[in-house]
């Protein structure tokens, strides 16, 4: 697996990028898990990240989940239009 | 002796997985309700227009699909949505509802592909996102000369988020997008693979494979 996958991860690969990046991740996500992001994140130390997390929340069921919905709604179009 | 065969099977799960068709997801009452469509099966039954378009990638010439939805002709920016493995884009459509809500809907046009080995692209290997990010370089040079979009914002899922820092760090893949004048905005990652190696050591362990194992593939 060295050589690939080892690799594959987001320390690395957003290690070069300004770009404004907005995170959304839920904490009962068991198919990609938080403890697994935050120390990706940690490790790259950037400040055009921003984390948002979603307790109790599950995998991709972020903006289907009637508890997070609007929330959802607010972060993803406020980090949107800021551009403009 | 199995133990022969279980580093081939675990390299089988990172590059290749079954593909998720449209047919398979409208068959499949419980998967509609998983994606969050229940009868909705395209962009018109949001209230957008739309084009169902078919392209290639480059390099290696895999036939994409997607929807173009033109919500606005006078500007030339593009939101594109991105969806993770064992997925496609009924599954990501349903965000048009939120663009809706948002007043987005009249700022950006929107762009909603299927990636390979999905919906009602051609089958490929995956490679745990690499082969997707040329996907999704590959739909960014399509929009830019078909669509007059240069100015994008990604957003994805899962999968399709280590997909596009696996883009973002390509440079052969960068360099051709900047030699286009095309530009990424933002970034928005929802749920994404962070972590592949970690992520696949979990997987093994789920599976019953023993550490060894995944350390052979």
């Amino acid at each position: 697996m060295s050589g690939f996958a080892d690799k594959m991860k987001l320390s690395i690969l957003l290690k070069n990028t300004n770009l404004p990046i907005l995170i959304l991740q839920g904490s009962s996500d068991h198919q990609t898990k938080m403890d697994f992001l935050t120390e990706e994140i940690d490790v790259l130390g950037k400040q055009n990240i921003a984390l948002e997390i979603f307790n109790g929340a599950s995998h991709v069921k972020l903006y289907q989940d009637d508890n997070f919905k609007e929330q959802y709604e607010l972060l993803v179009s406020e980090f949107i239009r800021s551009k403009k | 002796m199995a133990y022969n065969y279980l580093p081939r099977y675990a390299l089988g799960l990172i590059h290749n997985f079954e593909p998720y068709s449209f047919e398979r997801v409208f068959d499949d009452d419980t998967m509609k309700v998983n994606y969050g469509i229940y009868e909705m099966r395209d962009p018109g039954d949001y209230g957008f227009s739309y084009e169902d378009i078919s392209y290639y990638s480059y390099p290696d010439s895999i036939q994409l699909s997607g929807w173009f939805v033109p919500t606005n002709s006078k500007v030339h920016d593009c939101i594109v949505l991105i969806h993770g493995r064992t997925s496609n884009r009924l599954k990501t459509m349903k965000y048009l509802e939120l663009f809706r809500n948002g007043g987005l809907d009249t700022l950006y046009n929107i762009f909603i592909p299927d990636l390979r080995n999905s919906g009602k692209s051609q089958n490929a290997v995956t490679s745990m996102g690499y082969e997707f990010a040329e996907d999704i370089s590959s739909s960014l040079l399509w929009l830019n000369k078909n669509k007059k979009q240069d100015s994008f914002i990604l957003y994805s899922f899962s999968m399709g988020s280590m997909a596009v820092a696996v883009m973002l760090n390509r440079d052969d893949l960068t360099d051709q997008l900047r030699n286009n004048e095309i530009s990424i905005s933002k970034i928005i990652l929802d749920s994404p693979l962070s972590n592949v190696e970690k992520t696949l050591r979990l997987g093994s362990a789920r599976l019953g494979l023993p550490d060894i194992i995944t350390n052979r593939t």
